[in-house]
């Protein structure tokens, strides 16, 4: 069981160490030079723009400078922005909060529904509850979250205007939190759209057949409940396929988020990132992406390190290591 | 196939033929761009889906945005799956082996992010002038298109390497390479063909992505710029006036994009279930 899960976090450093080579490749291939964006008055000026390149280490070679970025990055520093020079990790630490409460919104109002729908639809094979639960996923997983915000926009915001966070209009928790929660609510849900989709089939598909499986018609013959034989037969066998999808739920929760925070101006993670992809501010996009990538490596860490404990065959078979195939 | 999923495929090819048939219709009714009746009024018969803000017919750019979203959803599919299959074969041909290895550990770290935000950062990297790729220069949709492809090559790469690896074991194909069949034969005569079935429900899956996320991009003004009408751009202007009153702005191209993605995935599915069904038939 250690012994796996160090072997897993070592692929994920190496992983990570990758991640960050592409991204600083990707930075190099970018046209134009990160000088470009200092001041007018620093650009025209060729000894204040060398005097600038010097002070930031910009005019060192690529793989002294990759090292100096790897150096920070580990450290946490993740550099200024191109556009006003304010520290990449502390912006990114304002927007966080945001983003992670629209997050666990979405988790509480939307994915948790999902697994119990899906489970619905497991128990009520071929009946219409089991149609209703497809339609619902399929409808959620086809409207796109930046449209269905646009219309939460346009017709609730038209009628209850206190229930959208309109320009400028977000309240942070600390200030007062019923307005918080308010304006969040319909956000959330559209933002977690996507994952409650994918939670409900895994869950289904995964459920749907542990139902028949030898172990839970031998419970049920034995007269437990069909509630126990649920979740504590079944739904054993079940939880590492729904588990193994966590890893895209949390993704899906993330491009939700990119796309739904700009239409809400909710001042979070993903509005950080579209408006610097926007602006082509590099070191806020890059900061942005890390954290990103931070958030479903430890995920995908803390699935793998679950799915072992539920089932410790996975940790003995070296060449079934999950997310390995497939 | 079970009724469910043949009642799946027929409201899937419906709604796919409904897309296809507004793509067609709006390019035919007029110009996307041309100032054609006073700004924001309802539908009619002369502007069935109403006129925007600016009073160009809404009808023409929809019609307009939805050709160009599926034109980039195929042309990046295709681009993605033409690097794609030929890496995945190679890589489950020799599972195991250090080039299987290297290209998986390649695809796992393009994998640390969400798809959309890889697609972002391609994009940035371009950077927002005109690119030149050698002698060709690409236009903005060329360029997202091969974003696109790109951020899909790892996802198709995959799925084409699992179905190799599960068909490498059948014993015929040990059989005919005693027999002396050369290896390229062998991959494109028996191993393609039964690698394309796996992929194609997953290449449908795709283009209902694609389209949802060019649709995205657009929305967040990174994709095909003004005045070329897309889908995610058409959304994303009615969303940008608040026109609360003016409803088929937002609502119509939404509903277009919502029947394309929708008919796609359901075509993914009815894919899906043939193949599986076939190929249970299939074993004895």
């Amino acid at each position: 069981m250690t012994g796996f899960l160090l072997r897993r976090a070592g692929a994920l450093v190496l992983t990570v160490v990758l991640a960050l080579a592409g991204l600083f490749a990707l930075m190099e291939a970018a046209p134009g030079d990160p000088s470009d964006n200092f001041g007018a008055v620093v650009v025209a000026d060729p000894e204040a723009r060398a005097a600038i390149e010097a002070q930031r280490g910009l005019d060192a070679s690529a793989p002294a400078r990759f090292r100096a970025f790897l150096a920070d990055a580990l450290r946490g520093d993740l550099g200024t922005s191109y556009f006003d020079g304010s520290d990449v990790a502390s912006s990114i630490g304002a927007a966080a909060p945001v983003s992670l409460e629209l997050g666990l919104l979405a988790l509480v109002l939307v994915v948790a529904p999902g697994a119990a729908l899906g489970a619905l639809a497991a128990r009520r094979r071929g009946r219409p509850a089991e149609l209703a639960v497809s339609v619902a996923s399929l409808l959620a997983v086809s409207m796109p979250s930046y449209w269905l915000a646009v219309l939460a926009l346009v017709v609730v915001g038209e009628r209850w205007p206190e229930l959208v966070p309109g320009a400028g209009g977000y309240v942070a928790f600390a200030d007062d939190p019923v307005a918080n929660l308010r304006t969040m609510v319909l956000p959330a849900i559209i933002v977690g759209l996507g994952a409650f989709a994918l939670v409900a089939r895994a869950v289904a598909a995964s459920l749907g057949p542990a139902l028949d499986e030898d172990d839970a018609t031998f419970a049920r013959a034995c007269g437990l409940p069909e509630r126990t034989v649920t979740w504590r037969i079944a739904g054993r066998r079940a939880a590492p396929g729904v588990l193994s999808v966590a890893g895209l739920a949390v993704g899906g929760l993330v491009t939700g988020a990119v796309l739904v925070e700009s239409v809400f101006q909710l001042p979070g993670l993903g509005q950080l990132l579209v408006t610097a992809f926007t602006r082509g501010d590099l070191p806020v996009a890059l900061g942005g992406t890390l954290v990103t990538a931070a958030l479903l490596l430890g995920v995908n860490l803390l699935v793998d390190a679950a799915i072992v404990l539920l089932d410790p065959r996975v940790a003995r078979s070296r060449s079934n290591l999950p997310g390995a195939t497939s | 196939m079970k009724r469910s999923a043949r009642v799946g495929a027929v409201v899937g090819g419906v709604l796919l033929g409904a897309f296809v048939v507004v793509a067609v219709a709006g390019s035919l009714h007029g110009s996307p761009t041309e100032l054609v009746g006073a700004p924001l009024e309802p539908p009619s018969g002369a502007h069935p889906f109403g006129t925007d803000s600016l009073g160009r017919d809404l009808l023409a750019r929809t019609g307009q945005g939805a050709r160009a979203s599926a034109l980039m959803a195929l042309g990046a599919v295709g681009a993605s799956l033409a690097v794609a299959v030929p890496l995945g074969m190679a890589s489950g041909w020799r599972a195991g082996g250090w080039f299987d290895a290297a290209t998986m550990r390649v695809i796992e770290t393009t994998q640390v992010v969400p798809p959309l935000i890889l697609v972002l950062l391609l994009l940035g990297a371009a950077g927002p002038t005109a690119t030149t790729l050698g002698p060709v220069e690409l236009t903005p949709g060329t360029r997202i298109a091969l974003c696109l492809a790109v951020a899909f090559v790892p996802f198709f790469a995959r799925v084409a390497r699992s179905a190799t690896i599960a068909e490498r074991r059948a014993p015929y194909l040990a059989e005919l390479q005693r027999l002396g069949v050369g290896r390229l034969e062998l991959a494109v005569g028996e191993l393609l063909p039964n690698v394309v079935p796996v992929l194609a429900g997953q290449a449908l899956l795709a283009l209902a992505i694609v389209i949802f996320a060019e649709g995205g991009l657009s929305f967040l003004g990174l994709g095909v710029p003004p005045p070329a009408p897309t889908l995610g751009g058409l959304v994303a202007e009615a969303g940008g006036q608040l026109l609360g009153a003016a409803w088929w702005c937002a609502l119509v191209p939404g509903i277009v994009l919502v029947a394309g993605i929708t008919g796609l995935n359901l075509a993914a599915d009815a894919t899906v279930a043939a193949v599986a069904t076939r190929s249970t038939r299939n074993v004895p």
